[in-house]
């Protein structure tokens, strides 16, 4: 399969098993049916406890690079145990957005922490209804959710949704068309802070 | 059925997990996080995680308000009338059909925000509060200490609506918050009430009311400053019959309670 | 123009109101203590139940039950000092030993696999028996000396109604194997042969049935 580097190699803060997110991992990139020569890095904080969830998707030097809070794949109700079908949902989300990445429809993205709220979250929900259709399950109501935070509460913001969902935009322009045409609301513009604060404390 | 039924017998359905603490305690990435210069902790749109810290503090939210229906209601139940007369009990009643819609309210917020029942795990504090056999302690514990930090957490939960532009989750906190003033009110007049001839009860209960008070006050929860998630509400807790002395000592604890947070992890500033 | 000085009947025709009741000031006062004592105890184990019940639904029905129940109380003492009574608690009795032992009856389940037998004991016995007291009472008091009762037995009845309603279908709801029917007919067997036993929630002769005059005053049993 593919070129796996993860950091750490074990996991000492929370209970998650490497060997086991690597078979997760070969599982979503079966359905999803990701070209067998990726090279992709998985860099997961530890340290970040779910609901303190952010990730970032980018690729650098052709090789899909994808940092994660250990809350992502966290458990709800079991602290620090990997919870399988989240796990399966991020990464399936994560490479789908780095298989975008490396196509010529999404050259010209910026890179995550450059990305508004809005333009980041509605192309998650373009990799959701992605990784649905492949038959990875995921919480739509919960991405509904935090689409609408980033989006707006709007019928406009709702219809954007819905085309994302069902496969409607496929590449970076639509995306950020379809952003831009969506009236913020006061607080919806572009906030690329908000991310970074989980993750530059870092670097 | 007996008096005083303990916070082991609540009965729940398959989709309740209890919180285990001790696992909490024993977390090593306790800790950590604080250390992370994250600039501020406030409920904000614009804040890290925001929109999983919302949705699991309505979790949270959801669970209180089933505990505060099933306080209100064993208080009806718990006590003779010489204990607490009916006019006490018509009261809690009362409460409980507000914290029944709190109920109801809270499931379809969350299902508005994404999340369902039994997503998160429950956290007891509010019905052990709930426990003491005193009526006057526990008035003072539940509808000071605990409706007064739901006053605390509506306000919050409102601006946060506010400033995300959500006006499902502004409309809801509105009125909720409408309910809780009451309810805070209903336990600052017993309290005075019930204690009228009695100063040392008075002062059993208001210190009961601090400890559970200074609880919720643990590592900054709630505060005034960016340091705590949830902010206090002066101008509802006013309205609610607290007194700027009151508010301030209990902006105190939360000042005090980050300043001890921050001595145990051998930080300064 | 309608000349406001010809004189008119006092009753329009078809106000058919008449003076003769079946209760005297007393008597529509002990019934009220009655209801009321009975009310109170109703919506403090109701709300005690909360508690103890798993049902997430039927957990909200007690919540909001339990208010509609001691603001029947309320209702019913605040009517008492117009009957002659002025401290409220002290009508505020049960109609007789029979009662103390249907309501320590219904109160008894606790444990979170009881809902039937609570729900039962609340929407199958007792509160068709208030309905029908209530319903009696409004019906045979004087609609002219004994109208502000009448007019509180309304309000109340109304929740009754839709109580019951709501109760009943959580019922059916909740009852669906053999063992459940079981159940549910036992508990309503035991706890009607408690309240008939006491004659009804306002003692013997709650109805109107012929009663021995001193069956119930002598019974009464102060708290
Ligand atoms: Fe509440
Ligand atoms: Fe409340």
């Amino acid at each position: 399969m593919a070129n796996l580097l993860l950091i750490p190699e074990e996991f000492t803060l929370v209970l998650f098993e490497a060997s086991r997110m690597r078979e997760l991992l070969d599982e979503v990139l079966v359905a999803i049916g990701a070209p067998s020569d990726l090279n992709i890095t998985i860099e997961v904080d530890e340290e970040l406890a779910q609901p303190m969830i952010a990730s970032y998707v980018d690729v650098d030097d052709a090789r899909i690079s994808l940092w994660y809070s250990g809350g992502n794949f966290e458990d709800t109700l079991k602290a620090r145990v990997l919870d399988e079908e989240r796990t399966r949902r991020e990464l399936g989300v994560g490479i789908l957005r780095g298989m975008d990445r490396l196509s010529r429809e999404f050259a010209g993205a910026p890179r995550d922490n450059k990305l508004s709220d809005g333009q980041r979250v509605l192309w998650e929900v373009t990799a959701e209804g992605r990784c649905v259709r492949a038959g990875i399950p995921t919480r739509e109501a919960r991405l509904r959710y935090v689409y609408r935070l980033a989006c707006g509460f709007s019928d406009t913001a709702d219809a954007a949704y819905e085309k994302a969902w069902s496969g409607g935009f496929s590449t970076w322009e639509s995306i950020a068309d379809a952003v831009a045409s969506i009236t913020p609301t006061a607080e919806t513009t572009s906030r690329a802070v908000r991310r970074d604060d989980l993750r530059q404390i870092r670097e | 059925m007996k008096r005083f039924l303990p916070v082991e017998e609540l009965a729940r359905d398959e989709r309740f997990i209890r919180s285990d603490l001790a696992e909490g305690f024993a977390d090593p990435r306790n800790g950590r996080v604080r250390d992370r210069t994250i600039s501020t902790a406030r409920l904000q749109p614009d804040r890290a995680a925001a929109p999983d810290r919302a949705r699991s503090l309505m979790h949270g939210i959801f669970v209180g308000e089933i505990q505060a229906l099933e306080a209100a209601g064993r208080t009806t139940f718990d006590f003779d009338d010489a204990d607490a007369p009916f006019a006490l009990k018509l009261d809690m009643a009362r409460q409980c059909w507000d914290e029944s819609r709190h109920v109801e309210i809270s499931v379809k917020l969350g299902e508005h925000m994404g999340t369902e029942i039994g997503e998160y795990t429950e956290a007891t504090f509010l019905y052990e509060a709930a426990c003491v056999t005193d009526p006057a302690m526990r008035l003072a514990g539940v509808n000071r200490a605990l409706e007064g930090l739901a006053i605390d957490v509506f306000n919050t939960m409102k601006d946060f609506g506010e400033a995300s532009g959500d006006p499902v989750l502004q409309f809801c906190e509105d009125w909720m918050l409408a309910d809780e003033v009451t309810h805070v009110k209903m336990g600052s007049d017993w309290l005075r009430r019930l204690t009228e001839r009695d100063p040392e009860r008075r002062e059993r209960a208001l210190e009961f009311q601090r400890a559970v008070d200074k609880l919720f006050s643990l590592g900054g929860f709630r505060g005034e400053t960016d340091e705590s998630p949830i902010q206090i509400a002066r101008r509802f807790r006013e309205l609610a019959g607290f007194d700027t002395k009151e508010i301030d000592e209990i902006a105190g604890l939360a000042a005090e309670s980050i300043a001890e947070t921050r001595a145990l992890l051998g930080k300064t500033g | 123009m309608v000349d406001g000085r010809k004189p008119r009947p006092a009753f329009a025709p078809w106000d058919r109101r008449a003076l003769p009741g079946l209760f005297d000031v007393e008597e529509s006062a002990r019934r009220v203590g009655a209801y009321a004592w009975l009310e109170m105890r109703l919506f403090e184990a109701l709300g005690g139940w909360i508690a103890t019940v798993p049902e997430l639904d039927v957990k909200l029905v007690l919540g909001r039950h339990c208010y509609h129940h001691a603001w029947h109380a309320e209702q019913l003492q605040q009517r008492l000092p117009e009957l002659r009574e002025m401290n409220p608690a002290r009508l505020t009795l049960p109609a007789n030993e029979g009662i103390v032992a249907f309501a320590e009856a219904l109160i008894e389940p606790e444990a979170a696999e009881q809902t039937i037998e609570k729900l039962v004991g609340v929407f199958r016995v007792l509160l068709p028996r208030t309905i029908a007291a209530y319903t009696y009472h409004l019906n045979g008091t004087s609609t002219i000396t004994d109208a502000p009762t009448i007019r509180t037995l309304n309000f109340l009845l109304q929740d009754e109604f839709e109580d019951w309603r709501e109760g009943e279908m959580l019922l059916q709801s909740l009852i669906k194997t053999p063992e459940q029917i079981e159940r549910a007919s036992n508990r309503a067997k035991s706890l009607e042969a408690l309240i008939v036993v006491a004659g009804g929630i306002a003692g013997a002769g709650t109805l109107g049935e012929e009663v021995n005059e001193s069956e119930n005053k002598s019974e009464a049993v102060p708290e």
